[in-house]
């Protein structure tokens, strides 16, 4: 269905299927509250680090003390570090991972979505099945059993982040480019001498990019779900990487004295990818119906 | 007036809007048995006029004015009062036929389904009936097709299923939105037979809208042609065809398609696209297309008035008119 | 499909059973196959991620084993031979069942793998049946209640719920509970109170998603063409929501609930972690940190496994539910 333009029904057609929107409402919703939300903890982490001071820093004489102590706004840990400027790191590793995952996936997911659209025959077929496979696999039990061989190493956890998530970038660049290909618009093109990989990017890619964002924000949230995982089970990035997720695992072992450690990692966390959910939804919401129930 | 229906200044408003209505007022009163037609391009109004009528507006909109049924002693007015009579003295047939069904149940289930709701009759008579219905509208195999599903259905099959459940509580008021469009020339006439059928034996009232002008005029005593959310004439079909008035009616006539042997003759189109009716100015909503528009058609909104038992919403018209009229 | 000239009343009702019956087979059979062959592809690659960093026996070496001891286990286990050979030999195992030893205890890893998978199954099948049921309750009465408030206040806090990570809900669970109110224990498996607070953990997350997905199939229902026809014929919101939309929206929930599953058995693994929970997880994790690649091996493709089967059950209740599929079309549209 078209978007309708909420102020003033435009051409001869009424149909009084069309819902009328309140997209109006709802653009100043999940979007803007995602976003914020992520520009919030952003500008928060280089607050952090300045006030904090560098997170590698340890000083055992003030290890484990609570928040508000001696000057360390949100405690310290186990080591003396600084549990707020740890969380200003962390939150920049994060993004970091997420980045380099969702730059990577969307990629090989292009790639392969379209090679797939283009070429068809068996090529789709044999790619679009190993997408099913890849489907299935469980990730955590992988992520487990490769990181022991794989060493403290972002980009090889960002490549093996990635492998789990350009399926769904793939299916949707294929299904985009199937219908396309029978418009007319290609045709022509086609006649007029662009080659078929032009095409893909010059007419395909620029109508997905607000599913891509979608997705892409979506992904961003649960890599970093992932990372601080693996991490918190002393398999991921582990010092001299800055991560959440380790704080959390020390803040595990120390849980009933200093819960701090524990706690406020988490909590950044968890506002990481609430932000990533809202600006995903967000995006979704400005171009999809407002599914308002209204008065039927 | 027995099983009749009667309309009153039906308008309909975006919703914190005043001033003049979008659509309407229309106003009009049939008797049982009889059928009004309501024709206009997309975009005219009509349908959201029949949607008013249901009660069934999309959000956003307020409509105004009542609707009056002949056993009741008040009209009745507003959304809710008019909804509560779906699925009992109103009954609906859509567009598209296959969108009556859910896609997951059976439609023999779905027949019955309103009125047991409703507690209009018991399950077992309900069926009963449904199959009465169907065999009615031409199924032979009963048992067979209340098993059916949506997606085994062809679209004249569907269709007159969805006129079984449309009738099924014995309602007053058919109300049919296009009822035809989606279908095969040659069905359209067998469907729209089967309405007539039953509005006669039944004596209940068919309001039917239409953008076709020829084929809803063999089937309607009345006819209403709206244009831009106004009606622009109204009166009994064959006067309008025969003679039509306003501008607009005379440029549907004459588009009309013609299958005769009167010779060939050339396929009229009207100039221009046709006006919304929630944006537009003042005066006369068809003036911008209208070969005979005077500078009063652009500035004042033309009045129904009666010309010759037809009623006319036009300047040139009314005007013609009163020239040839003595002045009382 | 267009009628022939003009159709006579007599239609034909054609006789449907048996190619239906022909038609669902049809569909059971397609989905199996695709079930076993990603089963298969599956398989294959776990077997091609263990040998990944070339002969496991050199991860071996990697472990406190005497290199006597080592050089034993990898005859033992086949390491020295060719990949080839290996990946043979694996997969007529795997067929039977049998994947070999636990390294450091000698069990029959198919026996170690069984055992832990009751409990794991424990705790995925309680917070999946809660999950399921509160999403449920959730997303009809916030369809159902009226005003475009509900929605815009519903989505952001799902949204929210959705996003925060089970294993520190656990943590905090944990601190709460155990620690500051000595409510529970935290650690392993006592009995049904120790039962509550992993699976709380579990639950959030799903359950938010669950909602959000629930929520979403039943609104688009409620905003597709039917619902006109529906309130038509005079049906109130709440029948339609009930007697139409949750049957409707079902069948894209059921499939949802089932990729999640298969996720969540492979995903318990952090809240095991946590707390102490003698699951599949947690085997994996140790497994995996004492280099036992038989044992790895068997979590990793008793995981897959179960996502397939529940993948072919969720197909199973999808055919239930929607007389679409395998019937034949006469006509008209699907």
């Amino acid at each position: 269905m078209s978007t309708v333009d909420v102020f003033g029904i435009r051409g001869a057609s009424l149909d009084p299927n069309e819902r009328v929107e309140s997209r109006w409402r709802n653009r100043s919703g999940s979007l803007s509250v995602g976003l914020g939300l992520l520009g919030a903890l952003v500008v928060f982490s280089f607050v952090a680090t300045i006030v904090g001071g560098s997170p590698a820093h340890q000083d055992l004489n003030a290890a484990l003390v609570g928040p508000g102590t001696g000057g360390h706004l949100l405690g310290t840990d186990p080591l003396g570090r600084d549990v707020l400027a740890w969380i200003g790191g962390g939150i920049r590793t994060s993004l970091e991972v997420a980045l380099g995952v969702v730059a990577l996936s969307v990629a090989t997911g292009w790639t392969v979505g379209v090679a797939s659209g283009l070429l068809g025959g068996w090529v789709d077929i044999v790619l679009m099945r190993i997408a099913d496979i890849q489907l299935s696999i469980p990730p955590l039990p992988v992520f487990i059993a490769v990181s022991v061989v794989i060493s403290n190493n972002m980009t090889s956890l960002i490549i093996l982040i990635a492998v789990f998530g350009w399926v769904p970038y793939a299916r949707l660049c294929r299904s985009r480019v199937l219908t396309e290909r029978e418009r007319g618009y290609v045709s022509a093109a086609r006649l007029a001498g662009r080659t078929r990989t032009a095409i893909a990017f010059v007419h395909v890619l620029p109508g997905l990019t607000t599913e891509i964002s979608v997705l892409a924000s979506l992904q961003a949230g649960i890599c970093l779900l992932w990372e601080a995982a693996l991490s918190f089970l002393g398999l991921g990035l582990q010092p001299p990487y800055v991560s959440l997720g380790f704080l959390m695992s020390e803040g595990r072992e120390v849980l009933y004295q200093a819960w701090w450690v524990a706690v406020f990692p988490g909590a950044a966390l968890a506002l990481l990818v609430i932000g990533f959910n809202l600006t995903g939804d967000g995006i979704r919401d400005l171009f999809k119906h407002d599914t308002s129930v209204g008065n039927l | 007036m027995s099983r009749g229906l009667k309309v009153s200044d039906l308008t309909i408003r975006r919703k914190g809007r005043s001033g003049e209505a979008a659509i309407g007022p229309l106003s009009f009163q049939a008797e049982g048995g009889t059928a009004v037609g309501i024709v206009g391009e997309s975009g005219s109004g009509k349908t959201m006029s029949l949607r008013a009528i249901m009660g069934l507006l999309p959000p956003g909109f307020v409509m105004g004015g009542d609707v009056q049924l002949a056993d009741d002693a008040q009209p009745l007015s507003g959304d809710e009062a008019l909804r509560a009579e779906l699925g009992r003295r109103f009954g609906v047939i859509l567009q598209d036929p296959f969108s009556a069904f859910d896609p997951l149940k059976s439609v023999g289930s779905q027949i019955a389904e309103g009125v047991v709701r409703r507690g209009i009759l018991p399950r077992g008579k309900a069926l009963e009936r449904a199959g009465t219905l169907l065999a009615q509208m031409g199924f032979p195999y009963v048992e067979g097709t209340l098993g059916l599903f949506r997606h085994q259905l062809s679209g004249g099959m569907a269709q007159r299923i969805a006129i079984a459940m449309a009738v099924m509580p014995n309602p007053t008021v058919l109300l049919a939105d296009e009822p035809t469009s989606a279908l095969d020339a040659s069905l359209r006439i067998e469907v729209l037979e089967l309405l007539r059928n039953y509005i006669q034996t039944n004596a209940a009232v068919l309001v039917m809208v239409s953008h076709d002008l020829g084929l809803i005029a063999d089937f309607c005593e009345q006819l209403i042609v709206m244009y831009g959310g106004q009606v622009v004439e109204r009166g009994p079909a064959r006067m309008l065809l025969g003679n039509p008035q306003h501008p607009y009616t005379q440029a549907l006539v004459g588009c009309a398609p013609h299958i005769g042997t009167e010779g060939r003759r050339r396929l009229l189109s009207i100039q221009g696209s046709a006006a919304s009716p929630f944006d537009h100015s003042v005066g006369c909503r068809f003036a911008p297309r209208c070969p005979l528009a005077l500078d009063l058609c652009r500035s004042v909104e033309p009045e129904l008035a009666e010309v010759d038992h037809v009623s006319v919403a036009c300047h040139v018209v009314q005007m013609r008119t009163e020239a040839l009229e003595p002045h009382v | 499909m267009s009628e022939t000239a003009l159709a006579s009343p007599r239609e034909e009702i054609p006789k449907l059973g048996s190619s239906r019956r022909a038609g669902v087979l049809r569909y059971l059979a397609g989905r199996v196959g695709q079930g076993l062959l990603v089963l298969f592809g599956a398989v294959t690659v776990s077997f091609l991620i263990i040998h990944m960093t070339g002969n496991p026996a050199t991860v071996l070496e990697g472990t406190s084993l005497p290199p006597a001891a080592v050089h034993i286990l990898s005859i033992k286990l086949g390491y020295n031979r060719s990949l080839l050979y290996q990946y043979g030999l694996y997969m007529w195992h795997v067929v039977q069942g049998n994947f070999g030893y636990s390294v450091t205890s000698d069990i029959s890893a198919t026996h170690l793998v069984l055992g832990a998978l009751p409990y794991t199954l424990l705790l995925v099948a309680i917070s999946l049946s809660c999950a399921m049921v509160i999403s449920t309750v959730i997303a009809i009465s916030s369809v159902l209640a009226t005003g475009a408030l509900g929605d815009r206040l519903w989505r952001p806090i799902l949204a929210g719920l959705q996003g925060i990570p089970d294993f520190w809900i656990s943590l905090i669970l944990i601190f709460i509970l155990s620690v500051k109110f000595h409510l529970l224990g935290s650690m392993g498996f006592n009995g049904p109170s120790s039962l509550i607070m992993p699976c709380t953990a579990l639950t959030l997350p799903i359950l938010a998603s669950f909602t959000r997905l629930l929520r979403g199939s039943l609104l688009d229902f409620m905003n597709s063409d039917v619902v006109l026809s529906l309130r038509a014929r005079g049906m109130t919101r709440r029948e339609i929501v009930l007697h139409h939309g949750v049957r409707n929206a079902m069948t894209t929930f059921v499939q949802y609930v089932a990729l999640q599953t298969g996720w969540l058995i492979g995903g318990t693994l952090i809240v095991e972690n946590i707390f102490a929970w003698p699951g599949i997880g947690s085997l994996l994790y140790t497994s995996v940190e004492t280099r036992d690649l038989p044992v790895v091996q068997g979590v990793v493709v008793i995981i897959s496994v179960a996502f397939v089967a529940l993948n072919l059950l969720a197909d199973f209740v999808v055919l239930w539910l929607d007389p679409r599929i395998g019937r034949s079309v006469l006509g008209g549209n699907l």
